[in-house]
């Protein structure tokens, strides 16, 4: 897969990833999209340098003792290819996952 | 972390994940599960705090965890860089810098393989497959169960149609029954590339449902299947479908046939269809063609019990039972279905025959079956063991010398390893990398073993199979297909894992634990060090030698026992003899006796003929009949003894060419006026009356005899009487013969009763023929003298020594098969002993340089090793004489005059392992003597 070029369904993963959905099933809820896509689409779009994966604190995940989170954000690069699929599938703008979410407020 | 756990406990979509997760490439399994594990969590909380965490929400839960399976499979190519790759491409490397070790223990562990996979290809082809036919996960195989200690009855044809009508679990229900045909006459007209010989014969058929090919969906290549108006009255409908095959071979094809006539015992049927190549039914043997059930009586006749007949008696139950699951059901709850009617069957009409079995209580069905069961509860179906057994042997003393060559290898690279775990590498690493190559070693080995599998089954099958007397059309009738498929590949798989882990992994446990200083000094094999590894090594030796001893007693037994059986003393001369089978059909019972009159005339008068005889069935055409007898005086029903019988002519003996011993034949008056009095055997004298010191003594004792075929309807005694062993027609012995084999070549009773054959009865269907000359001069004249008495007659006939032939086939198969097998285990069990007898030399070699330089003599180290060699092969034969007494009493069932303790063969087999093993013994060992002390102590 060239650099610039996104599949749709990857697109509107990154649009979800940039509206704040951080998690897989987030992602999933909100795109539709079934879980046997949206899981290797995340690990591709990471290995293109679209998105990265950053662990949550280990303190924090020890308070609520549970296991850290993995979040996925958008890199500048991810950004970029976004903003061009998103010329070229007008739909995205259309789209429920336009309208930004907060990101959920965490105990740093 | 406990909390944790033991929450973790009810959450199956963790457990999914943990699971999921030994698929992720190891290094990133960790973060990989940890995600998983989060995310989940969270969800869980989430759902939690919204207060929608019920049984629905938790199974979305794990239903969305199975989305954890595919993303996995996307990490999978990751795997390149994981150790287990590292290993692999280790193990290939370390194959490929030692191309010789490498071949060796491939084509070793490949002969292994290869053996066990061509057997399972075969028994998979037979059982495992289901049958050829559309659909056929959706047929089922109906099987009777009887009570404890009863026999499983099959099917009556009254039975089938309640079953069919009633059943709410089956889309359809069929009957059918094998059985065999004389053909007639004008349709033996040669066909190009077919023996004179084989045209005369006995085709063999289906008697089939009507509903047989629309349920079983056949297709047609022209015409059609049976209809149901062909399922009414017996007898009205003679219609036949042939099979495509037959169609080809004694019709060249005749797109014409549809409509022409086929002549079947005597009965003229009319060829309604043939079917596609496709469809070959549902026996091994494909049939000639297909019958519909109500023509049962044009081929035979239910004598037992002449006042009821098969479609009417639900106790004439000689029928197997198909049928076709409706959609969704499964062959549970069918068998649930059908076992209620079975019993509900036998609550409303119970009966017994004759030998006692009861009505089936219940049924068992199979999904998607193959052409045998396995369930058959024949006697003797432990014989059978044999054959896995000694190819599993096979593959065991293969893996054996594998593992030895293993251990002498690892052996010589305990440097590497001491090196490797000096430098840090666990246990566990190295050990896994030592399996990883002899795993990879099975693997290949068992890829070549199956090619080899396969190319013996495709190559050389075909091949053995001419070598057999057996008629063409019987060997092109033979379509079990051998393909492998996935269930063959499963198991060669499996062969490679089981094989590779059991060859490799003591050479890994061992290797893996060097003393690492002396390791890495180089000093491993001083004066006895690691006298546990070469302990090891002595008892895989000793093992092999012993399974090999198995093998070869087998071996050694079966092949004495075909000699003897190829020399078996008949009582009579086989050669310039055989049968002939003329038949114009039941209804026309005088003019097939009247026929058969004729030409046992007109073969008479033949200048090459010697005699004519008549009798119920051609000799050694297998088992014969057994009646029970009686004897007058005795309590009834004591001393029931079981005698076969043939029914024959007063010039059947003469004929045979067994004379008498003591009293006289019978007369040919006294067998038209049937006169009750028989000849029997010297056997037969010695096994009813024991008491008797010479068997002469027989002669004018009466005795009972109950069978069906020998007494008119109208004299047979009731059922009732049967059973209270009453109302037998009492027989006087007149004459005792010389025993004779005539029934199996192997039956050791050899009990005969000769009862006169008269015209009115059944019996003396066979015409017994012996010749002056060559008999297959007169057996091609007998096709013209038939079709010159009457054109629509049918033939078969066969050559007794055919029939001897054919009875030895399986000995033969089994013998060559053993001796084959037999061979091979001899050289591997050589080729590992020469191994290990080489290593210790090698390995000894300073301690011999020591030994000459102090003034040995080479005589003395010659004796050295000779005796340690000998040690372990006088151990191995003790076990192997022991093991092979125990495989011996298996075969004790299939032996002929032969004990299955017969010190020839022990004796010989075993001297020939000596031999074997001494030589493998002394070559290295004279290596020993040629050590040069000077090189030798200079040996780093």
């Amino acid at each position: 897969m060239g650099k610039g070029f996104l599949t749709y369904s990857s697109a509107v993963i990154l649009q979800a990833v940039a509206n704040g959905y951080l998690y897989g099933f987030d992602i999933i809820d909100v795109t539709g999209l079934p879980g046997g896509t949206v899981y290797p689409a995340l690990r591709r779009l990471e290995e293109l340098g679209y998105l990265i994966s950053k662990w949550e604190k280990h303190t924090i995940a020890q308070e609520e003792s549970r296991p850290p989170r993995k979040y996925y954000e958008l890199t500048r690069a991810g950004q970029e290819v976004l903003a061009e699929a998103v010329k070229r599938y007008r739909l995205l703008e259309q789209n429920d996952l336009s309208q930004e979410r907060q990101p959920k407020p965490t105990k740093a | 972390m406990h909390r944790l756990f033991t929450r973790s406990i009810l959450k199956p979509h963790l457990w999914l994940i943990r699971f999921v997760g030994l698929i992720v490439p190891r290094r990133l399994r960790a973060n990989w599960r940890q995600e998983w594990d989060a995310e989940l969590r969270h969800r869980e909380e989430l759902l939690a705090q919204w207060g929608k965490l019920n049984w629905q929400t938790k199974l979305d839960l794990l239903w969305r965890s199975t989305s954890a399976f595919w993303d996995a499979l996307w990490l999978l190519p990751k795997r390149w860089e994981d150790e287990m790759i590292q290993d692999l491409r280790y193990g290939v490397r370390m194959l490929l810098k030692q191309p010789g070790f490498s071949v060796v223990v491939i084509l070793t562990l490949a002969f292994g393989i290869g053996v066990n996979t061509a057997l399972f290809t075969v028994f998979n082809a037979l059982v495992l497959k289901p049958l050829p036919l559309k659909d056929a996960e959706t047929v089922v195989e109906i099987r009777g169960v009887a009570e404890a200690g009863k026999r499983a009855r099959r099917f009556s044809f009254r039975d089938y149609q309640d079953y069919a009508a009633q059943s709410q679990t089956m889309a359809g229900l069929t009957l059918m029954s094998e059985t065999g045909a004389t053909l007639g006459v004008e349709h033996t007209k040669p066909v190009a590339g077919q023996s004179q010989r084989e045209e005369f014969g006995v085709v063999s058929c289906q008697l089939v449902a009507a509903n047989y090919f629309s349920l079983l969906g056949g297709g047609m290549t022209l015409g059609r299947g049976f209809l149901p108006e062909e399922e009414v009255t017996p007898g009205t409908h003679p219609v036949a479908v042939l099979s495509h095959y037959f169609w080809e071979r004694a019709f060249a094809s005749d797109p014409q046939i549809v409509g022409k006539t086929i002549r079947l015992a005597g009965q003229a049927f009319v060829i309604v269809g043939v079917t596609s190549k496709e469809f070959i039914g549902t026996t091994p043997n494909r049939p000639a063609c297909w019958l519909p059930l109500m023509m049962r009586e044009a081929l035979y006749q239910t004598t037992s019990r002449p006042q009821q007949s098969w479609h009417t008696d639900r106790m004439v139950a000689g029928f197997n039972m198909l049928g076709r699951l409706k959609p969704g059901v499964t062959a549970v709850q069918a068998q649930a279905e059908l076992s209620q009617m079975t019993a509900q069957l036998a609550r409303e009409y119970p009966g017994e025959d004759r030998i006692g079995d009861n009505r089936n209580v219940a049924v068992k069905v199979n999904r998607a079956p193959g052409f045998v069961s396995l369930n058959d509860d024949e006697n003797g179906g432990e014989v059978f063991l044999i054959l896995p057994l000694s190819v599993a042997l096979v593959l065991l003393i293969a893996c054996a010398n594998v593992t030895n060559l293993l251990l002498a290898r690892a052996a010589r690279r305990q440097k590497e390893i001491a090196t490797r775990l000096a430098l840090g590498a666990t246990r566990w690493r190295i050990i896994r990398q030592l399996l990883t190559e002899s795993l990879l070693i099975a693997s290949a080995g068992s890829a070549l073993g199956l090619a080899l599998a396969w190319w013996t089954l495709s190559v050389l099958y075909p091949l053995l199979l001419a070598q057999f007397p057996v008629s063409a059309t019987f060997r092109a009738s033979m379509a079990i297909n051998l393909e492998p498929d996935y269930r063959v590949f499963g198991f060669t798989l499996l062969m490679a894992l089981l094989s590779g882990l059991v060859a490799g992994l003591a050479p890994a446990l061992q290797a893996s634990r060097p003393n690492l200083s002396s390791a890495i000094k180089d000093e491993g094999s001083v004066f006895g060090q690691h006298l546990s590894q070469s302990r090891l090594r002595n008892a895989l030796i000793v093992m092999q030698l012993a399974f090999s001893l198995i093998l070869l007693v087998s071996a050694g037994l079966l092949a004495r026992n075909l000699h003897k059986l190829q020399n078996i003393d008949t009582g009579y001369a086989t050669a310039r003899l055989f049968t002939v089978e003329t038949d114009l059909g039941i209804v026309r019972k005088q003019q097939t006796e009247d026929l058969r009159r004729q030409l046992e005339t007109r073969l008479r008068a033949q200048p090459a003929v010697a005699s004519v005889g008549r009798t119920s069935r051609a000799p050694l055409s297998g088992a014969a009949p057994q009646m029970t007898i009686t004897l007058p005086g005795q309590a009834e029903g004591a001393n029931l003894r079981d005698v076969s019988f043939d029914i024959v002519s007063p010039t059947f003996l003469e004929t045979l060419g067994v004379p008498l011993l003591y009293g006289r034949n019978f007369t040919q008056q006294e067998a038209d006026s049937g006169a009750r009095v028989v000849v029997i055997s010297a056997a037969a004298a010695r096994k009813l009356w024991p008491q008797f010191n010479d068997p002469s003594q027989a002669i004018g004792q009466s005795i009972g005899v109950w069978s069906g075929v020998i007494v008119d309807a109208a004299t047979l005694p009731k059922v009732e009487d049967v059973a209270n062993f009453a109302g037998y027609p009492v027989y006087q012995v007149i004459g005792v013969t010389r025993d004779t084999v005539s029934g199996l070549v192997f039956q050791r009773d050899k009990s005969f009763v000769y009862l006169p054959f008269r015209p009115d009865g059944q019996g003396g269907e066979q015409l017994l023929v012996r010749t002056r000359t060559e008999a297959g001069q007169v057996m091609a004249s007998i096709h013209a003298e038939v079709s010159a008495l009457n054109p629509n007659a049918t033939v078969a006939m066969k050559a007794t020594s055919e029939w001897l032939n054919a009875q030895t086939m399986p000995f033969r198969i089994a013998a060559n098969l053993a001796v084959a097998l037999g061979i091979v285990s001899l050289v591997l069990a050589a080729i590992g002993l020469y191994g290990v007898m080489s290593f210790v030399v090698a390995q000894r070699t300073r301690e011999i340089g020591i030994r000459v330089a102090l003034g040995a003599e080479s005589g003395s180290i010659l004796a050295l090793f000779l005796k340690q060699g000998m040690r372990l092969i006088a151990v191995g034969i003790l076990l192997g004489l022991l093991g092979g007494a125990a495989v011996a009493r298996l075969l004790a069932m299939i032996l002929v005059n032969l004990s299955p303790f017969d010190p020839l063969t022990f004796g010989g087999v075993s001297l020939c392992l000596i031999a074997v093993a001494l030589l493998a013994t002394y070559l290295p060992a004279r290596r020993a003597t040629q050590v040069d002390p000077m090189i030798a102590l200079r040996h780093d």
